[in-house]
């Protein structure tokens, strides 16, 4: 496996295939924390871009600031944590500088978000058609019984079963692979442009969790929507994204097409990770484990962040804040070798 | 392995980790759904309904299933955390079904639980060393004075700092706490680990070290480990066996490469295509068996074969014949009628299953 | 950071912290807080005052001098006397005993009948409970201090009886919230993971329950101490406490409201006295669930 970056020149990555109109842009995204202790940069300088109709990882294991990111783009931080640099633009429009008013008017209507745990997510009060209908009247100012027609087209739309009466239904009425279907029904209501899925389907069991990633995949190719996913589930990544972004203690170590991080993995925290997982060829070996652990936010080391646990650390260059580094085109990794020139991937990919 | 260890506590010098066994038989456990007036069960849901299960020395077991499937059931049961309504659990040649007590507290040092969730399985008022050494303590095998000693050992035998024996269970990481976990585990030496999805509450990186951790015991003592997960990929990893479990029952059940290479319950095969591969190109050439449709209630599970709600190639007869496991391939049975005429079906126990 | 860190692959080397139990954590958590500092200064103050009473105060409580019957506040009578001449500040020093040790007595009684029968409910649920939650709700539909008054009536007036009566009342409470909290501890994995390793029915309530659910209990412990000093101040008050000589600020409040035109300002000293300890116990009942809420929420 992992010869993917053979294909390589033809099949750079999504953006490619859907045109390099970004629709999504962050750019040098830092994010502090202003509380009794401060912490600057527990998300530090992170830059992706995901175009019209692309699908875009956000990876990384727990605490590395996937999830705070992906909330800095919906405008939702949890009180204390405070953007201190950057630019977040949606369809050439700064969203930094939205007031809270004009935020509330793009998110459920340009963005719609997916969480993880459907059941906390949906309102357990409320019919499942009337929350869906909600964001139409909320963003398209339609009247009830328009918006609900409508809502009944999504249940149809998202392979609820039954639409009519499941309009009707309270959320815990529902499976929980169902439920997560009338959260990206909803999410889709005012059809966006953009779809955040935060680990959609962690919460789900695999045979459901297939049905809902190829739920999106059709949503994506019939309606052009795109999607940004977080996940830690590189199974997942591998079957549903075009480009890959890995984040590690608040920073990006890694952008890359899915095919070529895969194939050859240009930063070693991204490496170390492809490799601890298990493969079905190999049973009962050892795997390859990353030493150490993820520092816990606030104390991040100064130069490179993933220097302490790295294979290739230890070096006086390693000790520096660390920049992106041009891989190849439209390829970034955020370690010293790259920038140095001394990473040598195998097949040949980012050879320059 | 000889005999019958009742007294397991004061005999474990001569059964250590390498030897025991432990055949369950024809378990079933259900679960009151709803009560009537009286406060007795006026439905209930069968979790685990009819299933045979067997562990041999230094081996894994593996045990995977969906939600519903009943596989954590199974694995309390066996545990002999619940007690079957039906159906026996022998260990070690002695039947653990109706113990109490002391004969329950001796049986259970030759087989011990790990559980899924790190964080809330250890005790947050007792500190890392008290956990880990507390089942030597609870079995008279030390002293409150012997704490420390024993703690640090144990510690050290998972690949922990001793120095950590202080801490306290908040202060410690995901991965870190499930180490503690095994460790306070292994205390007594048991034959058997039971693990209720020891990684997947982990990170990527932290869930191999445990992996690691798993096989290194193995290898080392010979530790036998039945492992309960919804992963197969985990499973896969670890597991000699591995038995599938839909809807209460084992459907399919064998040698792990045999199953994964040669899948005959279109469950199993759904299962299998459902986990998506690590790498793109290899994922996206995949034919995936995408299955429609929710698993049904449990409490009200298909007449037949209860997969055919949801199965591909379900014929009218499936509606009606409710397959039993049939030896198909060497140690390798499946319950399908599409395999039905290929094998001989296993008579699951002395005793006839329960029915449906 | 540094090199060696990836030398030493599995063990973590991290230097430890100083180790912090969660009895340790909660201290500290408390002695942070102004508020319940003050508290707990207050009280470890009344608690040094009560043991220290007959070298501390000044004169005799029960030394009586006619003659110098509600004399105002002095160098020699620091809060004036009573009606029979008694040094108030003496009196108020020697009440502190009462102050304490009357809810020690009533929490206690309720401590030791509701905390095993709340353990033991909250464990086992089914008829254990039911039984035990039907008595106690029986207890807890009388009126508390009707049924300490007719305790009284019948075994007579007096400190230890009265106090004894109201921990009987007191009972439930404490009950409701060990039952409430086991039963949510009971359902942890770690319950679980104590009976897989052979612990008995014993040790698990004891050893592993009980710390657990010691917070809440705190809690109602020391919001039933300003509760039970209150009624203990009541019943005094009605003369069906404390007897004379003997001082408690119950009694004291008494005397001084049956002399309030010839003394106005004697209700003062035991009025705040109550007010105050009652205070102090409110607040460290009230830091102790903040600060075990603030480590829940993480």
């Amino acid at each position: 496996m992992r010869n993917g970056a053979m294909r390589n020149g033809a099949m750079r990555n999504g953006a490619m295939r859907n045109g390099t109109d970004p629709l999504l842009e962050v750019e040098g995204l830092t994010i502090d924390f202003d509380g009794a202790v401060s912490q600057p940069g527990l998300v530090q300088d992170v830059s992706f871009t995901v175009s019209r109709g692309e699908s875009v990882a956000l990876i990384g294991e727990s605490g590395c600031g996937k999830t705070m990111t992906a909330m800095a783009v919906l405008g939702l931080l949890p009180a204390g944590f405070r953007v201190a640099a950057g630019r977040i633009a949606l369809g050439g429009r700064d969203l930094l500088t939205c007031s809270a008013r004009e935020l509330r008017a793009i998110r459920g209507r340009s963005i719609g978000a997916i969480f993880q745990d459907p059941m906390s997510s949906l309102d357990p009060t409320m019919r499942v058609g009337d929350q869906i209908a909600e964001a139409r009247r909320l963003h398209l100012k339609e009247r009830r019984p328009v918006a609900l027609r409508r809502a009944r087209e999504l249940l149809d739309r998202v392979g609820i079963p039954n639409a009519d009466k499941r309009l009707a239904s309270y959320p815990h009425e529902l499976s929980g692979g169902m439920q997560q279907r009338v959260m990206i029904a909803s999410a889709i209501a005012c059809d966006p442009e953009l779809v955040l899925a935060d680990e959609p389907t962690t919460a789900l069991d695999v045979t459901i969790q297939a049905e809902i990633l190829e739920l999106l995949r059709d949503l994506r190719t019939e309606q052009g929507i795109a999607v940004l996913l977080v996940t830690h589930d590189l199974g997942v990544v591998a079957d549903f994204c075009d480009r890959v972004v890995a984040m590690y203690a608040g920073a990006v170590v890694e952008r890359a097409g899915v095919e070529d991080i895969f194939g050859a993995p240009a930063h070693p925290y991204t490496r170390a990770l492809l490799d601890a997982i298990p493969q079905s060829g190999r049973p009962r070996t050892v795997l390859p484990v990353i030493p150490g652990r993820v520092p816990p936010a606030g104390s991040f080391p100064t130069g490179c962040r993933f220097e302490p646990r790295c294979d290739h650390g230890g070096h006086d260059r390693c000790r520096a804040p660390q920049h992106e580094a041009a891989v190849a085109d439209g390829r970034y990794s955020r370690c010293a070798r790259v920038a140095d020139g001394d990473l040598v991937l195998a097949a040949g990919v980012g050879a320059r | 392995m000889t005999g019958v260890e009742e007294k397991g506590a004061r005999t474990r010098a001569a059964a250590g980790p390498g030897t025991g066994s432990l055949v369950a038989t024809g378990l079933t456990k259900s679960f009151p759904l709803s009560r009537d007036l009286l406060g007795r069960p006026a439905s209930r849901v069968r979790a685990v309904d009819g299933v045979d299960l067997e562990v041999t020395a230094g081996t894994t077991v593996g045990v995977v299933g969906e939600s519903g499937s009943g596989k954590s059931t199974l694995g309390r049961l066996v545990s002999l955390l619940e007690r079957p309504d039906t159906g026996s659990v022998v260990l070690d040649g002695v039947d653990a079904t109706h113990l109490r007590g002391r004969a329950l507290a001796a049986l259970r040092t030759r087989l011990q639980v790990v559980f899924q969730d790190p964080f809330g399985s250890l005790d947050p008022t007792k500190s890392v060393g008290h956990a880990v050494a507390e089942p030597l303590l609870v079995h008279g095998r030390i002293g409150r004075s012997g704490m420390a000693a024993a703690a640090a050992d144990l510690l050290a035998g998972v690949g922990l700092d001793p120095g950590l024996a202080g801490r306290f269970p908040e202060q410690l990481s995901g991965g870190q706490r499930q180490r503690v976990c095994i460790a306070r585990a292994l205390a007594l030496e048991p034959w058997l680990l039971v693990a209720d999805e020891p990684t997947s509450a982990l990170d990527l990186s932290t869930r191999s070290e445990i992996l690691n951790l798993l096989l290194g015991l193995q290898r080392d003592t010979g530790q036998s480990i039945l492992l309960v997960s919804h992963d197969f990929a985990t499973v896969q990893h670890l597991a000699h066996r591995v038995a599938v479990m839909y809807l209460g029952r084992i459907v399919e059940e064998g040698p792990t490469e045999e199953v994964v290479g040669n899948p005959l319950h279109p469950y199993t095969r759904a299962l299998l295509s459902a986990v998506p591969v690590p790498d793109p190109s290899a994922q996206r050439a995949r034919r995936r068996i995408v299955l429609h449709g929710d698993v049904p209630n449990p409490a009200d599970p298909p007449s037949g074969c209860r997969f055919r709600t949801r199965c591909r190639e379900a014929m009218p007869s499936c509606s009606t014949i409710d397959p039993a496991l049939a030896e198909i391939g060497p140690a390798h049975r499946v319950a399908c009628l599409l395999h039905a005429e290929a094998g001989t079906p296993v008579s699951t126990s002395a005793t006839p299953r329960s029915t449906t | 950071m540094t090199a060696e860190a990836t030398a030493e692959p599995v063990v973590d080397r991290r230097p430890a912290p100083s180790e912090r139990s969660p009895r340790r954590k909660l201290l500290r958590g408390m002695i942070r807080r102004p508020s319940s500092l003050v508290a707990i200064v207050f009280v470890l103050v009344l608690v040094v005052l009560a043991v220290l009473a007959p070298w501390v105060a000044p004169q005799d409580p029960t030394a009586q001098d006619l003659a110098a019957a509600f004399a105002p506040y002095s160098a020699e009578h620091l809060l004036g006397t009573d009606d029979l001449g008694r040094d108030v500040a003496s009196r108020l020093l020697y009440a502190i005993r009462i102050a304490l040790l009357a809810p020690l007595i009533s929490v206690g009684v309720a401590l030791v009948l509701g905390v095993p029968s709340g353990l033991w409910a909250g464990l086992r649920r089914g008829y254990v409970d039911a039984v035990l939650s039907r008595i106690t709700d029986a207890l807890l539909s009388l009126p508390g201090l009707a049924f300490a008054l007719a305790i009284v009536a019948v075994v007579g007036p007096g400190l230890v009886n009265v106090m004894v009566a109201l921990g009987i009342v007191f009972m439930p409470s404490v009950f409701r919230v060990v039952r409430g909290a086991a039963m949510a501890v009971a359902q942890e994995p770690y319950v679980d993971s104590a009976r897989a390793i052979g612990c008995s029915t014993h040790r698990i309530l004891w050893v592993h329950i009980l710390p657990n659910v010691a917070a809440p209990l705190l809690v109602q412990a020391t919001i039933l101490m300003g509760v039970a000093l209150l009624a203990e101040a009541g019943l005094s008050f009605l003369g069906l406490g404390v007897q004379p000589p003997e001082s408690s600020w119950g009694s004291m409040l008494r005397t001084a409201y049956d002399n309030q035109f010839e003394a106005p300002l004697s209700v003062l000293p035991p009025g705040i006295a109550v007010v105050l300890t009652v205070l102090a116990f409110n607040v460290i009942g009230d830091t102790i669930r903040d600060v075990m809420a603030a480590r829940w929420q993480r």
